[in-house]
């Protein structure tokens, strides 16, 4: 075999096995970004995105947007992922939210304030009063609710 | 009917020993040996004892190798060792000595076209046991093939003309 010839032949295997690992390589991560993509595509129906509002009573107001949980998570489980400073009271009919931020619930005989969830009614364009306790009322996607903390008499 | 010196045999039990330690000793993965010297036996002594002496090795490697039993896969690795042995009686046809340099850069684009077919065949039987597309096997693969690639085209590049030096003292030629 002439050396221009053996040349010839040696490039192109060089340029044979570049291409083959090239392509393979290009398949490997092409398999990659779809089983990457499959992947968060599931995963995006288990997460929900809600916005919550934080009313201290006193003008301030904080809104935590697109907050994202875990389908399935409660009002309550949207309030301690926006914060760990929480206090509350359980019974029969749930949980008693008595403090957030270091705001604490104030009752004295026929008064007082405390903290009381909303949510978000789109069809009444209202706030409408949480009907069960936060721990028992299952967050809908893109959901907006609020934590307020209100004086109330009876 | 194939005759061999005493010398020879004992040069072959001695490699295919190498092989097998190599291949059965814990390392990184797809790095070994076996290819390297699989081929040279072809280059010195014919396609027909590398490949039996690649087939051999690998025969062993399914049962004993430290990632586990071949299996079924076992026949694919000692089908793609025999063309590595195979390829080695083509090459010693137009092996030429007229640079080193140029020696050396041949073995190692022949080192990694060779592995690259080997993992092929692999791959492929992979495929076929497993009922998975080849090309999806292969691309899985990609990542062990070109470890196993890179460090064949070293080996080949810097270790073939040093251990043909040593066989060529051997045999006298």
């Amino acid at each position: 075999m002439s050396l221009r010839k053996r040349t010839f032949v040696f490039v192109t295997l060089a340029l044979l096995v570049w291409s083959m690992a090239a392509t393979g390589f290009a398949g490997y991560y092409y398999t990659q970004y779809t089983n990457v993509k499959k992947a968060f595509e599931e995963s995006e129906s288990l997460i929900i995105q809600i916005d919550i509002l934080m009313d201290y009573g006193n003008g301030t107001r904080i809104w935590h947007n697109q907050t994202m949980l875990v389908a399935g998570s409660t009002v309550f489980d949207a309030l301690l992922t926006i914060t760990n400073d929480v206090q509350f009271q359980t019974s029969a009919f749930g949980v008693f939210v008595t403090s957030i931020n270091g705001v604490e619930n104030v009752a004295e005989d026929t008064t007082g304030f405390a903290w009381l969830w909303y949510y978000w009614d789109a069809e009444k364009s209202e706030w409408t009063s949480g009907p069960v306790g936060a721990d028992q009322y299952v967050l809908n996607p893109d959901g907006v609710i609020a934590w307020c903390y209100e004086g109330y008499s009876f | 009917m194939i005759t061999r010196t005493t010398r020879q045999l004992a040069l072959f039990s001695v490699l295919i020993a190498t092989c097998l330690g190599v291949q059965l000793s814990p390392r990184p993965g797809n790095v070994e040996f076996t290819s390297l010297i699989t081929f040279t036996l072809g280059v010195f002594f014919g396609g027909v004892i590398a490949g039996m002496f690649g087939a051999s090795v690998m025969f062993v490697n399914g049962f004993l190798s430290p990632w586990g039993l071949a299996g079924m896969n076992m026949p694919f690795q000692m089908a793609g060792m025999i063309i590595i042995g195979v390829a080695g009686g083509i090459y010693r046809r137009y092996r030429t000595d007229e640079s080193s340099h140029r020696f050396c850069a041949e073995a190692a684009i022949l080192g990694a076209f060779l592995t690259l077919i080997f993992d092929l065949i692999t791959n492929s039987g992979y495929a076929i046991l497993t009922s998975i597309p080849i090309f999806l096997a292969f691309f899985a693969g990609m990542p062990m093939s070109v470890i196993h690639v890179f460090s064949n085209t070293v080996f080949f590049g810097f270790a073939f003309t040093p251990l043909s030096n040593v066989l060529q003292r051997f045999v006298g030629r």
